[in-house]
């Protein structure tokens, strides 16, 4: 099992400060590459989103696959510094096509594509969620099922929470784009199509990372 | 001084152990990567 090198480093140097036992460094190590990460993609991501005007519309593309995501999983890449350009990109293009979307399509347009981006949605987690990698392996056949629950019991609230905004007219449709491109996109990353586009980012040449093994010192 | 750095270590390993569980019983998180889950945790 191997983490990037600072997680290796932070979760060592915290077993050796605390009455912490040897077996916790890996969970340690594990624990600080989820937080490091989870911030850094949503930095970068409300980063670019600020950049590009579009904050209000990352931040909910960012909730909607959150809640979605959380229980049904999907498509990983295998590099962290590829998935974090790819979490970096990916919500502020989705905030910036809502709000290009909402400019030009009429508000009964707006209701189909909506209604079809939900359907979609409904139709991917009923008959694919959860999908789970060979890193996170979903070994029970209940957590399976609770979790697939979870998920639709989840794309219900944010059709519920879409349709409020919807018929009272709380914000502008712009929001309402966002959430339905990020149910699509939460579809599509349970599709084998998902799993293909993140193959080939994968495949895509950067500089290796730097990993460091369980129980060995040694820089990979 | 020293003492409260080390409590302080301390509540920082029990925040990640809790947040270990926690993403672990979860399908993932934001982002499109994910570590390794350690076997403990796996279920």
């Amino acid at each position: 099992m191997s983490y990037l090198f600072y997680s290796t480093k932070i979760a060592r140097y915290l077993v050796r400060n605390t009455n912490v036992s040897n077996e916790k460094e890996e969970v340690l190590a594990y624990a600080i590459e989820v937080i490091s990460f989870n911030f850094l993609n949503i930095g970068m991501s409300l980063l670019i989103g600020y950049i590009l005007g579009v904050v209000p519309g990352t931040m909910v593309c960012l909730l909607t696959v959150f809640a979605i995501r959380i229980f049904a999983g999907g498509a990983h890449s295998e590099s962290a510094w590829r998935c974090a350009a790819i979490t970096a990109l990916i919500y502020p293009i989705m905030g910036l096509l809502a709000s290009k979307t909402a400019s030009m399509f009429t508000l009964l347009k707006t209701d189909i594509f909506i209604t079809f981006s939900f359907l979609i949605g409904f139709l991917a987690l009923f008959f694919l969620a959860p999908v789970d990698t060979p890193n996170a392996p979903i070994i029970s056949s209940t957590r399976r099922n609770r979790l697939k629950l979870m998920s639709l019991v989840s794309l219900v609230i944010i059709g519920t929470a879409a349709l409020i905004i919807r018929f009272n007219q709380l914000v502008s449709t712009e929001l309402l784009y966002c959430i339905a491109f990020g149910v699509i996109w939460s579809s599509l990353v349970l599709t084998p199509i998902g799993h293909k586009l993140f193959i080939a980012f994968d495949r895509l040449k950067i500089k290796k990372e730097r990993r460091y093994k369980s129980n060995e010192s040694n820089v990979l | 001084m020293r003492a409260m750095f080390y409590r302080l270590l301390g509540f920082a390993v029990a925040g990640l152990v809790f947040l270990a569980s926690v993403s672990s019983a979860s399908a993932c998180l934001f982002g499109h990567y994910q570590p390794k889950v350690p076997e403990s945790l796996q279920k």
